[in-house]
């Protein structure tokens, strides 16, 4: 689980800024549900705010910290900082993982690793390695291999794991590498992507494992009235080769009608292609970070979404859920302790959790729709829109 | 280990929002001063110009900031301080119009209210009436609009900077 994330100098966030999983002992019981971390946080701003770009620290990381080895050096790395300037991108990430807790910090500039650091956090803080430059300077025992190896200037140490041959267990390397591999987002640095399985790997999927098939037939029939059942069936192509595809069964005036993948709304076949990955994620304990989740969803169906983590029974394994939305009404089913906002100013982002502001303004239990509504907590487009509105009638 | 909890744009912007709302603001509690019936017309009393050439106690700064002060509080809370070297309470209600004075009741005043002073130092008084507990919070329906009666309102009617309203009082 991520207790919290924090980057600095990294697209928009000129300061440094953190997004806190944690929950302490004030958070009501029905919300902190005996964890220390929240299995969930909504992300929400104006267009342009920057929220993508907390999502894009976690893709980063994930994918610096499990396939970075890969690359070659004099490509560096693919990390921009803000307006492409010289300082070094800095982040950390504080997390547990197989029963042990980690803080590990990585400083960057988009050619080399300036410092990377794994502290494993228990009951004491032990610095598992410390590396400077490509230099391990600092390392304990059971890593003591790393000092031996020729570091790639554009790579993690972590992600050696998945190229280099260790001798040792390299148990804490294994268990950071793991906690980010288990990561699933759908931005990479350059933005956005329609992440999710083609509806006939998703069929091929559901086809082999009945209960993941079984959980996507009750989302979306609780999003579609008009689905009655799901069937998978498979086919041979030219190439003779085996494929699987669904039909979709919808009644009328108890008569049954097929319908394919393709006459379906834009909804349908978004849970349809996107379910696996939620139920990859939950049946692991990983984390799924989605950029604007609530694309082709309905505001209704989303908050069953967030029940999916929230629930305990379904969310055995503690995996968590982080998205941007603009879907307002979420952030009364999220709650204070849930939501970020994120605002930008001179051209710089800065994010906050519901529960930071102090006072009353924000009661346990009242909706704070109508307080976001009324532009009283931040995250909201400014008045530029009047603005724009002004310039259309100008034209007009 | 790294943290940026903090950061001087989010610090401004938490620190610029307000910290209250009037559920928890405690705003129904504290007393109004209200000077529909304020009445410079007898000649014991003075008015707020009057009191505009006057220093210390008497000037009308000096009103405006203790005014200021005990609208921070009740009604009820006034009533059981005390303050100078005598102790007399800050607020006190003497219920009736008093019969040892030299003011007479206006006559737009309520016969009803409960008149009472509040005391700014020396012999300086601000006499007015509060309404009485016994319909504070009833309804009532004035051109057609419900209003609530309120006791925690103080109802200025006279400055008193000689202590010639009520002349029995100690001290």
């Amino acid at each position: 689980m991520i207790k919290k994330i924090g980057v600095k100098n990294f697209f928009s966030f000129e300061e440094g800024m953190e997004v806190s999983f944690e929950l302490d002992k004030k958070v009501p019981v029905d919300i902190r549900q005996s964890l220390d971390a929240t299995t969930v946080i909504g992300i929400k701003g104006a267009n342009g705010s920057g929220k993508t770009n907390i999502i894009k620290a976690i893709d980063f990381l994930s994918s610096f910290c499990t396939r970075s080895a890969k690359e070659k050096e004099a490509d560096g790395i693919n990390v921009k900082s803000y307006f492409y300037n010289d300082n070094v991108v800095e982040f950390y990430i504080d997390f547990n993982f197989n029963e042990q807790h980690f803080f590990y910090e990585l400083e960057v500039t988009s050619e080399l690793v300036v410092r990377e650091v794994l502290y494993r956090t228990n009951s004491r803080k032990v610095k598992v390695y410390e590396r400077v430059g490509n230099e391990v300077i600092d390392c304990i025992d059971d890593v003591i291999e790393l000092k031996d190896i020729k570091l790639k200037s554009n790579a993690s140490i972590l992600s050696l794991y998945d190229t280099y041959k260790f001798k040792s267990k390299m148990t804490d390397v294994h268990n950071a590498f793991i906690f980010f591999v288990q990561m699933i987002t759908n931005v990479d640095q350059l933005g956005y992507y329609d992440v999710g399985y083609d509806y006939r790997e998703a069929s091929e999927a559901f086809n082999s494992d009945p209960e993941l098939f079984k959980f996507v037939k009750n989302i979306i029939a609780s999003a579609d009235s008009g689905i009655k059942d799901i069937e998978i069936k498979d086919m041979i192509d030219s190439n003779g080769k085996k494929y699987f595809y669904p039909i979709f069964i919808h009644e009328h005036k108890n008569i049954d009608l097929k319908l394919t993948y393709h006459d379906q709304s834009s909804g349908t076949k978004a849970l349809f292609k996107k379910m696996t990955l939620y139920w990859l994620v939950l049946s692991t304990g990983g984390i799924l970070a989605f950029d604007e989740f609530d694309i082709h969803i309905h505001s209704m169906i989303l908050p069953l979404i967030i029940h999916l983590f929230t629930n305990k029974k379904i969310n055995k394994y503690n995996a968590q859920f982080i998205f941007t939305a603009h879907n307002t009404e979420i952030i009364d089913t999220l709650g204070k302790y849930r939501t970020i906002l994120v605002n930008k100013e001179d051209n710089a982002s800065y994010c906050y959790r519901l529960d930071e502001i102090p006072g009353t303004m924000i009661r346990n239990g009242r909706p704070i729709t109508p307080l976001y509504l009324s532009k009283k907590l931040g995250g909201i487009p400014s008045d530029g829109l009047k603005s724009f509105q002004g310039s259309l009638n100008e034209e007009l | 280990m790294k943290s940026f909890k903090s950061s001087p744009k989010k610090t401004a912007f938490i620190d610029s929002l307000p910290k209250t709302s009037i559920e928890t603001s405690g705003i129904a509690a504290k007393c109004k001063f209200n000077l529909a019936y304020f009445d410079n017309r007898q000649a014991p009393s003075q008015s707020f110009s009057d009191w505009n050439e006057e220093a210390g106690i008497c000037s009308l700064d000096s009103l405006l900031d203790k005014i200021k002060e005990f609208t921070k509080e009740s009604l009820s809370y006034w009533k059981n301080q005390r303050s100078g070297a005598g102790g007399l309470k800050v607020l006190a209600y003497y219920n009736e119009f008093p019969s040892r004075t030299v003011f007479v009741h206006p006559p737009n005043i309520p016969h009803d209210a409960c008149w009472a002073r509040f005391r700014l130092g020396n012999k300086v008084r601000l006499i007015g009436f509060v309404i009485p507990d016994k319909i504070n919070n009833n309804e009532c329906v004035h051109k057609g609009k419900n209003f609530r009666y309120d006791s925690n309102t103080f109802y200025l009617v006279f400055l008193d900077k000689n202590h010639t309203f009520y002349q029995t009082e100690q001290a």
